[in-house]
């Protein structure tokens, strides 16, 4: 075992408990937690299990203080204020949460108006685009969408006809979940101020938060909004990030109300507090945030090699399917959907032809599974992005992390085989 | 492995030779059944032609993984054979179908093995 997979006990008591190593190519859905992550979380809830906030006991400050120094540490990783760290539940809630700030905000400000136009992508997550979606109904605006060029980047070329002073909001993800598409965030959102300099930039960085540096000293002046979930970055399931600018979030009022936000309540009326915890009501995930804490210390450790890992890999596999298809020509071909590595965060996504005819990706991860790979098949919650490439059963999704090897990309590779033979009987 | 569903012979024939498969959708029959798995874009349709309550015949149109188009052969072929009646469809439960299957289903193929079965519950839900 390489000494990055010793990090992860996942690796050891899968060998134990199956006597088979586990071949985990499935880190887009959910990355692997290292061990110091589980022991942390372990340790407060072990330790100092308390509230955060509101006691003053010495358990309780010991959790508030372990809870904060996350935020802290988070702040100077993103390379910005902690008033601009909002703690949520995932990334589908920031940006729920996020498209409701704005929805509350226009109701009592009113700058929507109908006609106006929300410009997106192709490869967004559902998470980002149902709320867009809901905003556009409610509003009766008009989603408009920038779709690919052939090698799968982002299609910018027509951006000038797609944008107009009727474009409020733009929505652009930072990496495709599906073909691993990296987007230049920075320039595309430098474009579209050009175009019109009053627009709202925000972005999900779901797929690409723990493989790419971001850094919102440098995107600030471009992106007003972001979003992402700790759960594909080694920390926990349950946490996640909205990074609103303050500048933007102090004209804002809360749109999910409860403990911890006030200042004064009387009967009919509530004074909220004037900093960014005001976004976050109720009794947080102290023990998730505490974790995502202890990710961020993994993240400072790998980050300098994480993304040429991956892309090494991308390369690798990219490599091991020309050989398939050339050895197996006009028979059982691998049709990828995913761009160059230089461009790729470290996923790719294909489909499997047998005689011309698709094997099903349930089918083929079912397979795979069988020789203790986990892969991801289906839609990847990017149905119109399948649409587009016309693959209305879903594609099969490998997605690698620091943690793989060329060696778990030879046993699918020898895996994906036992596909053909099965089908071919 | 040598219980893996996708090694018997039986799921992998009725995937490769479906019975009771349609080319296209039915546009006649008396009652179309429809389910979809919308996570993988499986999707089924159970067409049944009735003569005084009695099934006179049944047939299907579909896409979708190797366990769920077995399902579907599986499933026309025993209603076929055995001549069942409306009356005996609405006694079954899911169990039905993984005895047809033969294999154990994982939890997250219940919904590949079960479209079948909820193509037919859409044909009972719209007889009623």
């Amino acid at each position: 075992m390489n000494e990055i997979k010793k990090e992860f006990q996942i690796f050891e008591n899968h060998k134990k408990e199956n006597n088979a190593d586990l071949i985990y190519l499935d880190s887009t859905a959910s990355s692997l937690t290292p061990n110091t992550v589980i022991n942390k979380m372990n340790e407060y809830y072990s330790n100092y299990r308390s509230n955060v906030n509101r006691a003053s006991s010495k358990i309780a400050e010991k959790a508030t203080g372990e809870f904060e120094k996350s935020r802290e540490k988070l702040a100077k990783y993103l390379n910005c204020s902690e008033e601009e760290i909002i703690w949520t539940s995932g990334a589908t809630a920031s940006s729920n949460m996020l498209i409701d700030l704005i929805a509350l905000h226009d109701e009592e400000n009113p700058f929507l108006n109908e006609g106006d136009e929300i410009l997106t992508t192709i490869m967004e997550h559902h998470s980002s685009l149902l709320p867009l979606q809901k905003l556009a109904r409610n509003k009766k605006m008009e989603l408009i969408f920038l779709e690919l060029d052939s090698d799968l980047n982002l299609d910018i070329s027509n951006l000038e006809n797609l944008i107009s002073e009727k474009t409020k909001i733009a929505s652009i993800t930072l990496t495709s979940n599906v073909t691993g598409t990296l987007v230049d965030i920075k320039n595309i959102a430098r474009k579209i101020r050009e175009i019109n300099k009053d627009i709202l930039i925000m972005c999900d960085m779901t797929a690409g938060f723990g493989h790419v540096e971001i850094n919102f000293q440098n995107l600030r002046n471009y992106v007003d909004a972001a979003y992402f979930s700790f759960h594909k970055a080694f920390g926990p399931t349950g946490v996640g990030v909205l990074w609103l600018k303050r500048e933007i979030s102090r004209q804002m009022n809360p749109a999910i109300l409860g403990g911890g936000i006030v200042s004064h309540v009387e009967r009919e009326k509530t004074d909220f507090r004037s900093d960014a915890k005001v976004f976050e009501a109720g009794t947080p995930n102290i023990a998730g945030i505490i974790g995502a804490g202890e990710a961020i210390d993994f993240l400072n450790k790998i980050s300098l090699e994480s993304l040429s890992h991956s892309r090494k890999l991308v390369e690798y596999f990219l490599n091991k399917i020309s050989e398939i298809n050339f050895q197996n020509k006009n028979i059982f071909q691998i049709k990828t959907f995913a761009t160059d590595p230089d461009k790729n965060s470290g996923i790719v996504s294909f489909q499997v032809l047998l005689n011309g005819k698709e094997i099903h990706p349930h089918d083929v991860a079912e397979i795979l599974s069988r020789y203790n790979i986990s892969v991801r098949a289906g839609h990847h919650c990017a149905e119109p992005l399948m649409n587009y490439f016309g693959v209305p059963s879903g594609l099969t999704r490998v997605s690698f992390h620091i943690y793989n090897t060329e060696n778990d990309i030879d046993i699918l590779s020898t895996a994906l085989l036992k596909v053909k033979s099965i089908f071919e009987k | 492995m040598d219980n893996d569903f996708l090694y018997e012979e039986n799921i992998l024939e009725h995937y490769r030779n479906p019975r009771n498969k349609l080319n296209k959708a039915c546009t006649d029959c008396d009652c179309v059944g429809y389910a979809q798995n919308v996570d993988c874009g499986d999707s089924g349709e159970l067409y049944l032609d009735l003569q005084n309550g009695r099934i006179q015949n049944v047939s299907w149109s579909g896409n979708g993984c190797a366990l769920s188009q077995a399902g579907m052969s599986l499933m026309t072929e025993k209603i076929k054979d055995e001549k069942l009646s409306l009356e005996d469809l609405k006694l079954w439960t899911p169990a039905i179908i993984y005895e047809l299957l033969k294999v154990k289903i994982s939890p997250s193929r219940i919904n590949c093995a079960l479209l079948a079965y909820r193509c037919l519950t859409d044909n009972l839900k719209k007889l009623k």
